[in-house]
This record gives C-alpha cells, sequence and structure tokens, in this order.
C-alpha cells in the first residue's frame, strides 16, 4: 500500500512538472529557439519516464489485486475447513456421570427354612409345612455399604452423509460405554453374568443406516428396541437408584430387564410425524442355530437378552431365559405438551428350562420324586439331559432338581404398555404407564410362571428457578406373578403370589450450566416376601439387589448356600456430577 | 391498389401475413388470463418467497432461544421450520432437556407449531 501510494505521489509529481516545463517550454520557445529540441527532448524523456512509472503502478496494482484474491481464497479455505471441523467435532457426544453411593440390601436378621409338601398331601400345589431348622442366614456385608458408581457413561459419534445430490442420507452412530469407576472388563461378577466389555466401542447404540427426507429412518445395527426408546422420557431417573427399569420390562426381578434391552442383530425403521403420530418397528434377528435357543447367537458374546453361557444353572447353556428372534414396536402421538404412546414387544422361543435346578420351589422336588417313568415326569422332564449332566457333575447336581424338557418350557414372551406423559406450562410433568407381561407356558408350568404380570408407573417431575433446579418423584408397582420357580433361599411356597414390589424414587438436580448437573436421588424398594426387585438396575453402576455375598459357583446348582433373598427391603441415597457434551 | 391488384402473390402475401398476425397476435381474453396467471405466479413467488422468509427468522428465533437459555442443552439439536411448523431433530441426553427444549420452542412458534423429532439418549446405555 504505502509502495503504491508513493508512487502515485511520484506520477502526480512529475505530472505537475511536466505542465510546468511545457509552460514554460513554450515561453522559452518563443524567446530563445535554440533551446527548443533541448526541451522537447528533456519532455521526451520525462514522457518515457512516466510511462515506465504508469507501468509499474499497473503492475504493482495487479500484484496487490492477486494478493487480495489470495487472501481471500485463503480466508474461504480456512472458513470452509473451520467449518468441517466444527462439524466433525458436533459428531460427538456423551455422558460421564460418577456418583457416590449409600445403600443397604435391607436382608439383615432374614431367615430361611426347608419345606416340603405337608404329611398326607398329594398336590403338588401345597400346602407346604417347615421340615426341619433354619438355613444359613445372609452372608457378608448387605447392610449400609458406601460405594463410587460409575452410571451410564458414555462417549458416542454420530454423523450424516449426504449420498451425491439425492435426498437420501446415509447415516451412522458408535457408541461406547465408560467406566468412570473402576477399570473396564467383562461384566462376570456374582451378581451380573455377561460377556459385553464395558469401556468397548460397540456397547451403545451402533448402527448404519440410511434416511430419506420425509420418509423417515432405517437402521441396522446393535440398538434400543422401541418398546424401550418409546417411553424413555417417562423416566425422570435415567442411570439413578430408582428408575423405573427396576420394576418395568423386568421380569422376575435382579438385575436384568427382559423388556427394555439393547438387542444385536436388529432392524428398524423410524417414520416421519404425520399430525403429531410416528412409529417405530424393529426386527432383532434371532440367528440362532439351536431350535430351542440354547447357545448364543451367532455373532453374539451372550445369550439373547443379556446374559451369557452358564448364567442359569446349566453350564454353557442360555437356558437362563435366552431367546431366538425379537419384535418390537410403538405407536406415539404428540401435541402440545401432550404424549401418547403404545408399545409391544415379543421375544421367540424363550429357554428358562434352568430355572428348576437348584430351585427350593418343593414342586420340583414332588416332580423329581416321582422319577423317570412317572407319566407326569416323562412329559416335564428332560431326564436324559439332566442324568447325562448328573453323571458329569455329581457334586453340582445332586442337591437340584431337573431340567424341564425344552419342549415346555421353552415358550415366547412378550410385552405391552400404554403410557401418557403431559407437561404443563408452569413447569410440572406428569407421567404414567401401565404395562402387562406374559410367558405363553402351557398350563402344566404355570406353577413356575414369575416372567407374568402387570406393572404400573407414576412420576411428576417439576422445574423451577428457569430450569436451574428440578425435582422428581416416582412410584413404581408390581404386581404378583403367576407363579414362581423359587430360586430364593427363603422362598416360601406358600407365599404363591406374595411377590408385589413397590418402589419410591426421589430426586433433586441442580443445574450448574448446560452440561454440569449435580444431583441427589434417594430410592426405596419394598419387597413381599418372595419378591426381589432392586434399586441399581437399568444404568446405575452399583447394584444394590436381594443378593448376598455368597459365591456364585457354591449357588449354582445346589441351592445349598444362600444367594437372593425375597422380601429383601433396598434403601439408598446417591449424589453425583453429570457432565453432557 | 392498382398495384395490389397487379400484383396477387404480393396481395396473398399481404392476406397470408395478415391472417399470420391475427393468428399469432392473442386475442384480449387470451392476454388477459396470461396476465393474471403471471400476476398470480409472481403472487406466488412473493409468497413462498415471504414464507421462506418467515421461516428463516422463525428458525433463527427458536435456535437463538435455544442457545441463549442458560440451563438447557440444546448442543445437539437444530431447528428445521416448514410453513411456521418447527421441527426439532437431534438428540437429547436428558429427558429434562428434551422436555425444556420443546417448551421453549413451542413459546416461540406456538403450542400446536412444533414437531418432536430429537432422539433421547438417556444415561442408561449399559442398562442391560
Amino acid at each position: 500500500m504505502f509502495g503504491t501510494r508513493m508512487l502515485r505521489s511520484l506520477v502526480a509529481l512529475l505530472a505537475a512538472v511536466m505542465v510546468v516545463f511545457s509552460y514554460a517550454g513554450r515561453t522559452v520557445a518563443q524567446s530563445t529557439p535554440s533551446t527548443d529540441s533541448d526541451t522537447q527532448a528533456r519532455m521526451r524523456i520525462l514522457q518515457e519516464r512516466m510511462d515506465e512509472l504508469a507501468r509499474e503502478l499497473k503492475n504493482l496494482q495487479d500484484e496487490q489485486a492477486q494478493t487480495v484474491t489470495q487472501v481471500k481464497t485463503t480466508a474461504t479455505l480456512v472458513s470452509a475447513a473451520d467449518s468441517k471441523l466444527t462439524t466433525f467435532m458436533k459428531g460427538f457426544f456423551g455422558t460421564l456421570d460418577v456418583s457416590i453411593d449409600d445403600t443397604t440390601k435391607g436382608m439383615q436378621g432374614m431367615v430361611a427354612y426347608p419345606y416340603a409338601l405337608a404329611p398326607g398331601v398329594t398336590s403338588p400345589g401345597g400346602p407346604f409345612t417347615v421340615t426341619g431348622g433354619p438355613k444359613a442366614p445372609p452372608f457378608g456385608r448387605v447392610g449400609w455399604l458406601a460405594a463410587m458408581s460409575s452410571n451410564g457413561s458414555n462417549v458416542g459419534y454420530r454423523g450424516t452423509h449426504q449420498i451425491g445430490s439425492s435426498q437420501v442420507d446415509f447415516i451412522y452412530q458408535v457408541a461406547a460405554a465408560i467406566n468412570m469407576a473402576a477399570a473396564p472388563g467383562l461384566q462376570n461378577t456374582w451378581t451380573k453374568s455377561s460377556n459385553t466389555v464395558m469401556g468397548a466401542i460397540g456397547l451403545g447404540d451402533t448402527y448404519l443406516g440410511f434416511q430419506v427426507h420425509n420418509w423417515g429412518k432405517l437402521k441396522l445395527g446393535e440398538i434400543y428396541m422401541p418398546y424401550k426408546t418409546a417411553t424413555d422420557r417417562l423416566n425422570p431417573f435415567a442411570g439413578q437408584l430408582g428408575n423405573y427399569s427396576d420394576i418395568m420390562g423386568n421380569t422376575g426381578g435382579d438385575n436384568r430387564i427382559e423388556f427394555g434391552t439393547r438387542m444385536d442383530h436388529v432392524i428398524e425403521y423410524e417414520s416421519p410425524t404425520w399430525g403429531g403420530f410416528s412409529f417405530d418397528a424393529a426386527y432383532s434377528l434371532g440367528q440362532n442355530p439351536d431350535p430351542n435357543s440354547n447357545l448364543t447367537s451367532l455373532g453374539s458374546v451372550d445369550c439373547s437378552g443379556g446374559n451369557n453361557p452358564g448364567s442359569g444353572n446349566l453350564a454353557l447353556n442360555c437356558d437362563d431365559g435366552g431367546f431366538n428372534n425379537a419384535y418390537s414396536g410403538d405407536l406415539k402421538f404428540e401435541k402440545g405438551g401432550l404424549y401418547l404412546v403404545a408399545a409391544y414387544e415379543i421375544h421367540t422361543s424363550v429357554n428358562r428350562s434352568s430355572d428348576g435346578v437348584g430351585a427350593n420351589n418343593p414342586y420340583y422336588q414332588y416332580l423329581y420324586g416321582l422319577g423317570p417313568n412317572n407319566p407326569l415326569s416323562a412329559k416335564l422332564l428332560d431326564w436324559s439331559d439332566f442324568l447325562a449332566y448328573e453323571a458329569e457333575n455329581p457334586g453340582e447336581a445332586l442337591a437340584g432338581s431337573p431340567e424341564y424338557n425344552t419342549a415346555v418350557d421353552v415358550a415366547n414372551e412378550w410385552a405391552m404398555k400404554f403410557g401418557g406423559q403431559y407437561t404443563f406450562d408452569f413447569g410440572l410433568t406428569i407421567s404414567y404407564m401401565y404395562e402387562d407381561l406374559h410367558r405363553d407356558v402351557p398350563q402344566i408350568m404355570e406353577f413356575q410362571n414369575e416372567r407374568q404380570r402387570t406393572g404400573d408407573w407414576l412420576s411428576a417431575e417439576y422445574d423451577f428457578n428457569g430450569g436451574a433446579d428440578r425435582v422428581a418423584v416416582g412410584w413404581a408397582h408390581a404386581g404378583a406373578s403367576v407363579g414362581d420357580p423359587g430360586g430364593q433361599h427363603n422362598y416360601n411356597p406358600n407365599g404363591v403370589g406374595d411377590n408385589e414390589g413397590n418402589m419410591t424414587t426421589i430426586a433433586w438436580w441442580h443445574k450448574l450450566d448446560k452440561q454440569l448437573t449435580w444431583y441427589l436421588d434417594v430410592a426405596d424398594t419394598a419387597n413381599d416376601g418372595n419378591a426381589h426387585y432392586d434399586i441399581g438396575a437399568g444404568g446405575h453402576g452399583i447394584k444394590t439387589d436381594c443378593h448376598d455375598a455368597t459365591h456364585a459357583l457354591f449357588i449354582d446348582y445346589s441351592s445349598a448356600g444362600p444367594t437372593t433373598w425375597g422380601g429383601c427391603h433396598e434403601i439408598g441415597a446417591s449424589t453425583g456430577v453429570s457432565f453432557k457434551f | 391498389m392498382v398495384a395490389a391488384r397487379d400484383d396477387p402473390i404480393g396481395l396473398l402475401l399481404a392476406v397470408a401475413l395478415g391472417v399470420a398476425g391475427l393468428a399469432v397476435r392473442p386475442p384480449a381474453q387470451a392476454q388477459a388470463l396470461t396476465a393474471q396467471v403471471r400476476d398470480e405466479s409472481t403472487q406466488q413467488e412473493v409468497i413462498i418467497t415471504g414464507t421462506r422468509q418467515a421461516d428463516a427468522a422463525l428458525t433463527a428465533k427458536v435456535m437463538t432461544v435455544l442457545q441463549d437459555d442458560p440451563y438447557v442443552f440444546a448442543g445437539h439439536i437444530s431447528v428445521v421450520t416448514e410453513n411456521g411448523t418447527v421441527t426439532l431433530q437431534g438428540i437429547a441426553l436428558d429427558p429434562s432437556d428434551l422436555r425444556r427444549a420443546l417448551m421453549l420452542a413451542r413459546r416461540v412458534a406456538g403450542r400446536w407449531r412444533v414437531v418432536n423429532k430429537i432422539e433421547l439418549i438417556p444415561e442408561d446405555l449399559d442398562a442391560d
């Protein structure tokens, strides 16, 4: 810029000099003709000099224009790269959540007794009488215990890629669960048996697929089923002690949520919204080579439904709820502050043939006592399998009852639920959900059907202080099940139907800013005598359940040692921070 | 006239040109119709342009409200407006963020003019 200005000034100066010289030259020419040719020569030189300077000026201007263009191009490129980087970075999402808990299993002082059919009673339905002194009491630290818990911490990446100039986008998401409080690894503990690795990429909704504007999305991968996602928003305590998954969708209690789980090999369609209505439909390919779903699905590390082979009472079998195909769908309506939802899911050929082995239900003893030649036993019991297993593992199988014949203990299980939520403008949100869970077994097996019951969930949330604070209270109820295999150490066979559960949760969240939240959560689950629902299932890292500290290998196959205690009364408080990005 | 009579080809050409001219020239009614269509088309263009501008303004308004709110985390939520209907899409990592984002959008766009396409990813990725 400075050089250009200088040149311009110089040119102007030369022009002025030329004018002066021209005028002076004319005057001089009139008076002295001898100097005329000199003047003309000087003017010619000056003219040439001016032309040269003008050329230099033009070159400089061209160079300057070129530089400006280059700077603009570079700025555009940098801006484009910056925008791409921003878009790329925006694809990352996740949650980091750690809490300090203090919980009790509420089973101290519990007593268990052995039962048998009362003298003279021939019906397997009882009544039953106590046949001996108290069995072993709860083992280990089952009272108040402090713990640090990583709750639903995860990181994921998702993106959209337009296919050429079409209206079709390629979509993808990769997620990974993170353990913030302990080293990652397999989840094989005495309260959970799973080969999935916490912290590995893929433990989280992971899929690829396509979306078309106004036509919806198609996803393929490992995905939470619509039955779960449709009512996620009704669960304010997700990841906390006492979230609704401790009871809702949780057949049989304990830590596994049968209807509310992520599945492998899923094809899912998500519709667009028409006038407030939308639906989702998903199919999980069973890809199980075993006709009784007794193996893991091809490509999966766990049995369908979440547990690893052997989590039941027979080693290497998926007989603790392994299934084949699964279908799941929902129908949703949302308008204003109103949200209504209905959902359905079915698991086909669910194998629960390990229920009888190691159980404390005298019904099994009755059937076992009838012997292999009894027509009823022949119909129900898979004697060849059991005897082979007994021969191989005599110590483990002696005290147990035989495996059931898969012809009658492999059945479909399904669930449906209806729910609604309304958000008032002043910040209050009310949610309610009713659920009906079923296992389609023959009548003769209903005595051990703990998978069939109803459930209710009611919650109220209130946002206040401009969105900085939120309080919520929730109540879940598990209805009585049709039967009970009696896996509890203190199972009381006279208490069929005495297995309802009630859970109450209260929590307060305080947002420090958009992304960081502090919370305090208190939960209480009161179980009937034979029920064993907990307060830790469904995303909270540390499970506070109805299991004492008896070693897993000791409890399976024998029932000699304590483990699950019906009627436990868990209470817990948890406070922590959650950061979202 | 005499010349014309003596020049039948020229006369024919003149007649032909006249007929062609009449044929090519639209009647008054057709002209009016064309003008009307043009007007309507222009009006539609104006309406479409106006709607687009209003949609863009509404999108910006909703985005601003979401960004300015000190507590709702809407970093993964995008807004699209079509004919005054606002659609929120993307992900929310908490039910309260989902609810608050919808509530704020409704305040700006109107209670019945907000469509929720936000995917909720709650804190229970390892729920099973």
